[in-house]
């Protein structure tokens, strides 16, 4: 062999390994440097960050940054949606799926992820028949789709001080008492439905469980256990609402008649 | 209503069978047979009767009889019933020679009614009766069970289990038959417990393949349940036994059983004679040979049987990025399912995606074959032309006894240069199962970048508590109002609660005015006080105007104010003493005005326990 060859080559592979040894420092150094930021920054910041990497088409990076956020527990449907998009982007649609779901939520009546909740769900391998509302139901549904938890109760209280109000008035305004009793009675009855609104959705919300397939897909068994009899396979995206919650396993129900078991780590609660 | 159906129906019962009229006839649907044939004795009772008794029938000589049923009509005509019970037996000659059949008697209500016999005539096979696929199974059974297959003279239920054969190579296929012998009809359906076979891949063989053989001179019912197994690694391996358990009808006891027994009272009990029969067969043990190591290719991935290769292109143009389905097929005699994937040789600007693979197996002639098919998608970077192949497939042939390689010709696709740019990025093409929605390029909205404040994720104002006393504590104050407004009210319109409201207060004002004087030694004054705040006190608390108040009248008050009298004594006292006390002033000293004083606060605390 060439000795100047052979020179090179060992040179070579020299500044190779050392090039490799300070690729792996620094790679080690961005770990500590961004998690040391990240335990430092302010939720402002760590969400800008988050929008410029995903700005920029990192969005694994700018899931982090979102994920962190939630983890400080300092969230907003914004966060939700644009963690939701990260998780599109990076084609894992159960995430995405769950974090629009989050996002509408908090703000019911956003029209973008309405829109791009809409568009994932059309990548979801299973189809999942939902009974359609007719027009009927939708209108008279139409405060509650519109409205979270927070909106609906405070609409309710404020109307119901409105009533106490105009009872305490009707109390000393002896000669409108009438006119105030039919104005309270009519306030009331706005209210009455409000407060089933109200009721309807903290049952829905927070009592039922709702949860979506995060895993690539998951098998429904009929018991919490691997060697109960694989009933139907659920596929990333899919939706459903959890009935039963023993140890690792999730009892689910997609419509009345179909039913199954599925492990805890396939799965995430809205 | 339902009731007097019914009762109707009792009455026209019990009517018609004081006229019973009842008739026998037994028929066999051919009155000649051959030795290996079957005839089928038909007996119909019919009658106006509705509880119709079983036929006596005699020994059938020659034969061997099987229940195979009993069908029961009921006609009601004009409040008519007529019944009708056919029973029905299949015969199976034992010799040749003529026989009859009967007389078959049937006794009701101490009557015998009787049906003519039959004659049968049973001739020789006219030639060898067809035994189908008796050839297949035994050439290939070297003395594995043949014993068993010739069984005792009698046995009506045996079975047996055999292999095709003894040895072979891994991941060939070794055919399982379970057989079940049956001369007579089974009560419920057997129960069978297939043999373990571990170290055995299997698959089932439907369908029941079912065939009548005769041995010495018994005709059995053969029920074939045949399994394919696949060896997966060489060695001796067992094949354990398998188990059957049934319940066979007890013939010999239908046959042969005594006239008039218990029978006439209790007309299924016939059918209900069974005995529980279990049987097992013997494990069969078997050696698998592993394959040959001599000229074993590198590439040979296990595959045993007999195979043909085909390959397939959708398109021999294409453009660039697009892609090209490809598929693989495999076919021919072995364990399908095994079938992995032959492996394709890398191309450069070409990526390959595996799509999945399919099987078609089918079981003909007992034997598993069928193909399977690889597809693969490839998707060429760069335009030119692209050859794939020559793509090998090795497997081994165990009857053979060699590996075989098959090749196929090697496929040239032309890629052309790309018409439209590249598709844009991050698009997505909707999953498979939905395309009729037709999004091709459709993307989702970008993200937020405006904020409107971040806050924990589970803050629901229901569960704050300031927000709830916010809620809560205006009804109190509504509450709190109204019951002043109340009172109010009651104060603005009820006097005499007004007046008794006031008088403890309004007393309490005089008696301090009145303990002023005391110092000052203003005995008339002071008494003139303490006079009235009580009188001023009862009056208010009764709700009477007090200038109309004697002595007399303001007893009798009291005590219908239910006062005791100790307490109206005092009050008297009192009013006794303030007379005095303004007309002859100087009698009384101050110890005397502390003493009525007390006094006087001592009755109004009092009074107001009572009034």
């Amino acid at each position: 062999m060439n000795p100047a060859f052979s020179k090179n080559y060992i040179l070579n592979n020299y500044r190779k390994s050392r090039a490799k040894k300070l690729f792996a420092s620094s790679f080690l150094i961005f770990f500590i440097f961004t998690g040391i930021s990240m335990a430092f920054d302010n939720p402002e910041d760590l969400y800008e960050k988050g929008n410029s990497s995903y700005g920029n088409g990192d969005y694994k990076k700018a899931v982090s940054f979102y994920e962190e956020l939630i983890r400080i527990d300092k969230v907003s449907s914004e966060v939700f949606y644009n963690l939701g998009n990260s998780y599109f982007k990076l084609k894992k649609i159960g995430k995405a799926i769950l974090n629009y779901e989050r996002a509408l939520r908090l703000n019911p009546r956003d029209k973008d992820t309405q829109f791009n909740l809409k568009l994932a769900k059309t990548m979801a391998v299973d189809k999942i028949n939902i009974s359609e509302r007719g027009f009927v139901l939708n209108t008279l549904l139409f405060l509650y789709d519109r409205m979270n938890t927070n909106e609906l109760s405070l609409a309710c209280s404020f109307l119901y001080l409105a009533i106490i109000l105009i009872l305490i008035f009707s109390i000393f305004f002896v000669a409108k008492r009438r006119f105030m009793f039919c104005t309270a009675a009519s306030i009331g009855t706005i209210f009455f439905i409000l407060f089933i609104f109200l009721f309807a959705k903290i049952k829905d919300e927070n009592f039922t469980k709702t949860g979506i397939v995060i895993a690539e897909k998951t098998d429904a068994r009929s018991g919490p256990k691997e060697d109960y009899l694989l009933q139907f396979t659920l596929h990333e995206g899919a939706k459903f609402s959890i009935i039963k919650d023993v140890q690792d396993w999730y009892e689910i129900e997609l419509s009345k008649d179909l039913r199954g078991w599925i492990p805890k780590i396939t799965v995430d609660i809205i | 209503m339902r009731y007097f159906v019914s009762f109707l129906l009792v009455l026209s019962v019990v009517a018609v069978c004081y006229a019973e009229d009842m008739t026998i006839s037994a028929n066999v649907d051919r009155r000649e047979v051959t030795l290996d044939e079957q005839t089928t004795l038909t007996i119909t009772v019919s009658g106006n009767a509705s509880n119709i008794p079983q036929p006596y029938i005699p020994g059938l000589n020659g034969f061997t009889a099987y229940s195979s049923g009993r069908s029961q009509s009921i006609s009601i005509i004009n409040g008519q019933i007529s019944s009708s019970v056919t029973f029905t037996y299949i015969l199976v000659p034992n010799n040749t020679g003529d026989y009859t059949l009967g007389p078959f008697n049937i006794n009701y209500k101490g009557k015998t009614y009787s049906a003519d016999p039959i004659n049968i005539k049973v001739l020789p096979r006219n030639n060898q009766p067809p035994m189908p696929s008796q050839q297949q199974t035994q050439p290939s059974s070297p003395g594995s069970m043949d014993q068993n297959i010739q069984p005792q003279q009698g046995k009506e239920l045996f079975i047996e289990a055999y292999v095709d054969k003894l040895r072979s190579y891994v991941n060939e296929q070794i055919t399982l038959t379970f057989a079940v012998y049956q001369a007579v009809s089974l009560f419920n359906n057997p129960l069978y417990n297939p043999p373990s076979t571990t170290g055995f891949w299997t698959e089932d063989m439907p369908p029941q393949k079912k065939y009548y053989k005769i041995i010495d001179g018994t005709r059995y019912l053969v029920t074939e349940i045949k399994t394919a197994l696949f060896a997966t690694g060489p060695g001796e391996f067992t094949i354990g036994s398998a188990r059957l358990e049934a319940t066979v009808e007890d013939i010999d006891k239908v046959v042969s059983r005594n006239p008039f027994g218990a029978f006439d009272q209790n007309p299924f009990g016939m059918f209900k004679r069974g005995k529980p029969v279990a049987l097992t067969t013997e494990p069969i043990k078997v050696e698998i040979l592993p394959l040959p190591d001599q000229n074993k290719p590198a590439d040979f991935k296990g595959d045993v049987g007999d195979f043909d290769i085909s390959l397939n292109v959708d398109k021999n143009t294409v453009e660039e990025n697009q892609p090209v389905s490809l598929k693989i097929k495999i076919k021919g005699k072995g364990n399908i399912k095994t079938i992995s994937s032959p492996s394709t040789p890398e191309i450069q600007d070409v990526k390959f995606y595996e799509s999945g693979s399919s099987e078609n197996i089918s079981k003909d002639n007992y034997i598993v074959q069928g193909e399977k098919i690889f597809e693969k998608m490839i998707i060429p970077k760069k335009e030119g032309n692209i050859t794939l192949g020559p793509i090998e497939y090795t497997y081994f042939d165990p009857v053979l006894k060699d590996y075989v390689r098959k090749k196929l010709a090697p496929v040239t696709i032309n890629v052309t240069k790309s018409k439209e740019e590249p598709a844009e990025k991050n698009t997505f093409a909707p999953a498979v199962s939905q395309e009729e929605i037709q999004l091709l390029k459709r993307d989702i909205g970008y993200i937020k970048t405006s904020h409107a404040g971040f806050r924990p994720k589970n803050t629901f104002l229901y569960k704050n508590i300031i927000f709830l006393l916010i809620n809560i504590l205006p009804f109190f104050i509504l509450v709190a109002l109204y019951l002043y407004e109340l009172y109010r009210s009651r104060l603005r319109t009820d006097i005499g609660y007004a007046r008794s409201l006031r008088a403890r207060n309004a007393a309490s004002k005089r008696l301090k005015g009145a303990r002023k004087t005391i110092n000052k030694n203003m005995v008339k004054e002071f008494y003139t006080e303490i006079y009235k705040a009580v009188i001023e006190y009862i009056a208010d608390k009764l709700n009477i105007p007090h200038p109309s108040i004697t002595k007399d009248s303001l007893e009798y008050k009291l005590k219908e104010a239910g006062v005791s009298e100790n307490i109206i004594d005092k009050v008297k006292t009192l009013f006794d003493d303030s007379d005095m006390a303004r007309f002859a002033s100087v009698r009384f000293t101050k110890i005397d005005m502390e003493c009525t004083y007390r006094q006087a606060e001592e009755i109004i605390t009092n009074l107001e326990r009572f009034i």
